[in-house]
């Protein structure tokens, strides 16, 4: 026998799930229930039957939808509206995340504003996800399920993408925080090559004078991490020692080499001699060494530099996995299994209807 | 003047009588009506419940054998209050109404 009392209180319980509170939804579900039953038997003690008695009962309470509504009051939207708004905050969130990356490409862009929209489009996909949560719609949880997954990798990327590096007076965006290290090393050791090479040619054109003898001290001290004499320590490691009374091969160290001090002026007249004999080919070891790390730094830049759509490539396999987890985890925990009770619960529901006619 | 021509106002009246659960106020409002206010039975439900989270009436859970438990509403003073100001409201209003609604004599018509 078809039980109306019991479809009607779960047509109104689906109708009012999750939109108020569960002790308020369960009160007046009992409420009801009492109502619907109390009037039928009023009605099968005029003699009519116990089925069409409940039939009349339930249809004198009213359509669920309009009870819903009235329970929930004017605030209220109705389903549908909320899941179309929670698809449209959604995206409308994920675009933001997208114009933040277009914005953090341009160079006039202010790191301030670009902080600010990152929390705007993270509170748009909460709220897509709370609506979601809310209304029961599967799709609306999934779908903000995977957007925070994106929205993580896009976040994540910005994130660690905002790194300026100066080079040779243009601004530079580097994107990829792992090869920024990189590029640094070699700004820092172009910067310091340059000038060291600028005040060996200087050097060069002014040797054996006061003022040669004035750059080549200078020179030494400054860049003893490219030109010094070279032993080897106990160990039999490639290290740099100190200047000494026997006379040691002076050597082009190359980059990245450790700073080198101390001298006496015995040192320098040695190194000097050192110096007169070699200068040129220090300079032209110099020049070649800066030509070919510039030629690595270039490489790394245009790794950098390329298209926005290309840097894909260049996110860390860390940061994918967590944002994929993440989505995969939202979807599996919330988004399957609302979707599996709304599958059911609609079941139910057409089967009930198909039966009243 | 105007009277709120909501339902809050009919069901506090049906209460003056003494408490009733939810269906015992569809039949109050049925028979002192003779019929003729057909309230929808499942709107009945929000308006208690406004009326009672705003004080004017209270609701007790009433335990029954074998069937399940009801709410029964009864009239607080402030909701007493609040029907005393309803009548009045409603008894100028009705007064007013009925005067325009009466048939206007022959004479005044010509004389208008």
């Amino acid at each position: 026998m078809l039980d109306y009392i019991n479809w009607y209180l779960v047509e109104l319980e689906h109708k009012l799930r999750n939109r108020r509170s569960a002790q308020a939804t369960t009160d007046l579900l009992i409420e009801t229930k009492s109502h619907i039953e109390e009037h039928a038997a009023e009605l099968v003690a005029k003699g009519i039957d116990k089925v069409t008695a409940e039939r009349m009962a339930v249809a004198d309470f009213g359509d669920p939808r309009a009870v819903s509504a009235s329970v929930l009051g004017r605030g209220y939207l109705s389903r549908r509206a909320c899941w179309t708004l929670s698809i449209a905050i959604g995206l409308a969130s994920f675009c933001l995340v997208l114009a933040q990356l277009f914005a953090t490409f341009q160079p006039d862009t202010f790191a301030v504003p670009i902080r600010v929209l990152l929390v705007v489009p993270w509170l748009g996909l909460v709220v897509m996800a709370w609506i979601g949560f809310r209304t029961e719609r599967w799709i609306s949880l999934s779908a903000s399920a995977i957007l925070i997954g994106l929205a993580g990798l896009t976040s994540l990327w910005t994130a660690s993408n905002i790194q300026l590096f100066n080079l040779g007076g243009d601004t530079l965006y580097v994107y990829e925080p792992n090869r920024a290290n990189e590029i640094e090393t070699r700004v820092a050791w172009l910067t310091q090559a340059r000038s060291e090479f600028n005040q060996l040619q200087k050097w060069r054109a002014a040797r054996n004078s006061v003022a040669g003898d004035q750059v080549l001290k200078e020179l030494i001290e400054d860049s003893g991490r490219y030109f010094a004499p070279i032993g080897r320590n106990s160990s039999g490691d490639r290290s740099l020692i100190q200047f000494s009374n026997r006379q040691k091969p002076l050597v082009y160290l190359g980059p990245h080499a450790v700073s080198f001090g101390h001298y006496t002026y015995d040192q320098f007249n040695l190194a000097k001699q050192v110096w007169l004999q070699n200068g040129d080919q220090f300079a032209l070891a110099l020049k070649k060494d800066i030509t070919n790390v510039d030629q690595e730094r270039r490489a790394l830049v245009s790794i950098v530099s390329t298209p926005w759509v290309e840097r894909w490539r260049y996110i860390g396999k860390w940061e994918v996995t967590l944002g994929a987890a993440l989505a995969i985890l939202l979807i599996l925990v919330n988004g399957l299994s609302k979707m599996l009770g709304e599958i059911l619960n609609r079941a139910r529901r057409t089967r009930w209807r198909r039966q009243i006619g | 003047m105007a009277f709120r021509s909501d339902l809050e106002s009919i069901v506090l009246a049906a209460l003056q009588e003494g408490p009733l659960h939810g269906y015992g106020i569809v039949r109050a409002i049925r028979g002192r009506s003779e019929g003729v206010l057909k309230l929808g039975e499942g709107q009945l439900y929000p308006i208690l419940h406004r009326l009672e989270e705003d004080g004017q009436i209270s609701g007790d859970w009433e335990m029954q054998d074998g069937k399940p438990p009801r709410k029964v509403y009864s009239l607080t003073e402030r909701g007493g209050g609040a029907l005393v100001k309803r009548r009045l409201e409603w008894g100028a209003f009705s007064k007013a109404v009925g005067r325009m609604m009466q048939e206007v004599p022959k004479e005044a018509k010509s004389n208008a």
